[in-house]
């Protein structure tokens, strides 16, 4: 095997890890595009504790959604 | 008088050569590390006492014996049984949905392996070490403890040692060897992309991630399979989430099992006689020099594909660095490195956990492709 030369060696190693490594990226992809993480649902129990306090200062006001932002 | 004499000229204390000693204050400063800084202790507290061990004159504690730590070794590294078993725990205990949510960091993690094919060159050429012992030498730069063990087990079991000190040590030291080279490669605008959080990650790609990864890293480098597929079995005990039992047994006590056993017997393949020789040093130097390269490789390939980005999807070049694997350390590193230089604006802890578990996965392949090429 050391006929092969270390240097040809190391190349043919380089580019075998970053072939698997970029096919696994797009098995990757497919597998997130296909299972996408659905919209996660507001957490009833967050949303009475968020209203509860709310609602102390501005009575009679509604949460329907809760949204992070960056 | 004869009878002390004799019980005297019998013990260790008779026997003791200045290697023996030599080799105590490296495990004295080993233990130093481990207790005062926090460096790897886990495994530099059993190597390095495995150290001690194996330098007592006539106890016959040596890996290379016929002793109980040789039966350890005999059967567990020479066998290749404890390091795919310390993948195993590492795939339980490893999240890779920062890897998921991202999969262009793949290929950080495995421009990050660059340093262990300078090395593995550098080895032949310039301290003529032959093909096999220079493939050893190089997967240090993989920053992968098991890996390194797994390799060099198979094809240079003589250097076993000081590869094994090496990986540990560097793995131990990448808060002190990566942020000059991130200061030296990054620009201070390079530093301040703000990456956005990434999408959440379903329950089904994550269960699928284990399993398409592991069989098709298998079929690909079939000799990369003991460890990715057995990181990819952990993982996938991690996320089924019906595995609880075997969960915390394999990412418990089984790896800490594995990680006394591992330690130790690494610890004790240095004796004297095996460690203190240039080639060793010679080994702790290209070792530097691998995870050097394998840090800048990461860096400029995040900029080399920041050239096709578009300006909102750029990444921060200092997350290339945590492809090197040590997880999480090196993701860490780059975190801290990254806010302190941002006065706490950019914090890429997330990003960075990418390409560093894409790292250990990277490591895997590449000691796979060796093992396929020159055994």
């Amino acid at each position: 095997m050391e006929s092969y030369g270390l240097i040809s060696i190391c190349i043919s190693a380089l580019i075998a890890v970053f072939l698997i490594l970029f096919l696994l990226a797009i098995i990757m992809r497919l597998i997130t595009v296909i299972f996408p993480e659905e919209d996660i649902k507001d957490d009833s129990a967050v949303i009475a504790a968020l209203a509860t306090i709310v609602n102390k200062y501005y009575p009679d006001t509604k949460i329907t959604k809760i949204e992070e932002t960056k | 008088m004869d009878s002390f004499l004799d019980l005297f000229n019998q013990s260790g204390f008779a026997h003791l050569g200045w290697g023996n000693w030599v080799m105590f204050l490296v495990a004295g400063v080993l233990v130093f590390l481990a207790i005062t800084r926090e460096y790897e202790p886990l495994l530099l507290i059993p190597i390095s006492f495995g150290i001690v061990l194996a330098n007592f004159p006539l106890a016959d504690l040596g890996s290379y014996g016929e002793g109980i730590i040789a039966l350890i070794y005999e059967s567990g590294i020479k066998t290749e049984l404890l390091p795919p078993l310390i993948f195993l725990g590492v795939g339980v205990l490893t999240d890779f949905r920062p890897l998921l949510a991202r999969p262009m960091t793949f290929l950080l993690g495995a421009a990050a392996q660059i340093g262990i094919f300078v090395a593995a060159i550098g080895a032949v050429y310039l301290f003529g070490f032959t093909f096999k012992e220079a493939a050893a030498i190089g997967i240090i730069g993989g920053a992968d403890g098991p890996t390194s063990i797994f390799l060099s087990s198979k094809l240079a079991p003589h250097l076993l040692g000081p590869v094994a000190l090496a990986a540990y040590s560097y793995m131990s030291l990448v808060p002190i060897i990566q942020p000059p080279i991130l200061r030296m490669l990054t620009t201070k605008n390079e530093r301040e992309i703000d990456m956005p959080q990434a999408k959440p990650v379903s329950k089904t790609a994550v269960i699928l991630f284990p399993i398409s990864a592991g069989v098709f890293a298998s079929l690909a480098i079939p000799s990369s399979a003991p460890l990715i597929g057995m990181l990819m079995f952990g993982n996938l005990i991690r996320e089924s989430g019906v595995t609880d039992r075997l969960r915390k047994t394999a990412g418990g006590a089984l790896i800490d099992i594995v990680t006394i056993f591992l330690g130790i017997a690494v610890g004790a393949t240095m004796a004297a006689e095996n460690f203190l020789r240039f080639e060793t040093l010679s080994i702790l130097a290209l070792g530097a020099v691998a995870f050097a390269f394998s840090t800048a490789g990461g860096i400029l390939f995040a900029k080399i594909l920041n050239l096709f980005l578009k300006k909102d999807n750029k990444i921060n070049p200092c997350i290339g660095a945590a492809g090197v694997s040590a997880v999480p350390m090196a993701a860490r590193v780059v975190q801290k490195f990254v806010s302190d230089q941002t006065d706490g604006r950019v914090n890429p802890l997330m990003p960075a956990m990418g390409p560093n578990v894409a790292g250990v996965i990277g490591s895997a392949v590449a000691a796979g492709v060796f093992l396929t090429l020159l055994s």
